[in-house]
């Protein structure tokens, strides 16, 4: 292998990365290159020292995808993350991408749920307050008739929409805690197979 | 030698050298590599992490000959940290001479 194979291929593993990182870390090695021929080695004794370049591009990626991802919290970033611990060739298909697609489903469900819980007592006390408005253009809505259930239903609105809202608060937390959650078990597990080799 | 075994001496070794003066990564990958079998290609990681755990800070020098070269120099908290680290090491390597010994001593 010569440098510009050396190069190419590692360029090929920083894919995604701002172009300042992925300079930086092409220019180390280029100048790594340029001392060592300097120094009257050839090309293929400098590649043979350094090692694997796609091995090298693809942990230098993914710790800046790791770092990124912990400084700014952004589903991309994640998703991100989760995605370049693939190309690392992890085990990981069963033990990440598994336990991670079903976690969001369920994220999506309990996010689902709440918000539908306090759109629908939303909805519910609006459509007591407005009823005489709505039957003015609908005449033959479906509603509760008389005073006393008509009441029973906007209480049982406002109750609907404050346990909704909790629920969505809740959710919110839960969501920053399952993202700090992933990318920490994806950082452990970066750890275990950086040991390993 | 074990691979495991160089890993955590790299960083320990990086950190002395740089910490005795500056150096630019070409030489420092030499240094290094004249006395640990390593793939020289995983000492710029480390190097890059480092700088940017703030142990080192990095400038360009004019090289006789050539285009500036990158250099790294040792930070206070670098300082710190290279101390730190040694005397860790210094720890554990005792407590496992003591514990070889004890080995040879029930031989």
């Amino acid at each position: 292998m010569i440098e510009k194979q050396f190069i190419t291929i590692l360029k090929k593993n920083l894919k995604g990365l701002d172009d300042e990182d992925k300079n930086e870390i092409l220019f180390d090695y280029r100048e790594h290159f340029r001392l060592g021929k300097e120094s009257g080695k050839s090309d293929e004794e400098i590649c043979e020292s350094l090692g694997d370049p796609a091995h090298i591009g693809k942990n230098s990626r993914m710790e800046l995808l790791m770092d990124q991802a912990n400084r700014e919290s952004a589903a991309g970033n994640v998703f991100k993350v989760v995605m370049a611990s693939f190309s690392l060739g992890f085990f990981n298909i069963v033990f990440i991408l598994g336990p991670f697609l079903g976690l969001a489903g369920v994220m999506i469900g309990l996010w689902a749920t709440a918000v539908s819980v306090m759109l629908s007592g939303l909805a519910s006390s609006l459509f007591i307050i407005f009823k005489p408005i709505i039957s003015i253009f609908i005449p033959y809505v479906m509603s509760p008739e008389g005073v006393g259930i008509s009441l029973t239903v906007f209480l049982a609105g406002i109750v609907l929409f404050s346990l909704g809202s909790l629920a969505t608060i809740g959710m919110v937390k839960l969501t920053k805690l399952f993202y700090r959650g992933t990318v920490q078990y994806l950082q452990s597990n970066l750890k275990i197979i950086k040991r390993s080799r | 030698m074990n691979i495991q075994f160089k890993k955590g001496v790299l960083e320990i070794c990086v950190l002395s050298l740089i910490n005795s003066r500056d150096y630019y990564g070409y030489e420092l990958v030499q240094d290094i590599s004249e006395n640990i079998n390593i793939s020289e290609g995983s000492i710029y990681p480390l190097l890059r992490r480092l700088s940017k755990e703030g142990f080192f800070e990095t400038y360009l020098k004019e090289s006789p000959g050539g285009p500036p070269r990158k250099y790294y120099k040792i930070t206070e908290e670098g300082i710190l940290r290279t101390k730190t680290i040694k005397e860790e090491w210094i720890e554990f390597t005792e407590q496992v001479k003591i514990l070889l010994n004890k080995e040879n001593q029930n031989d």
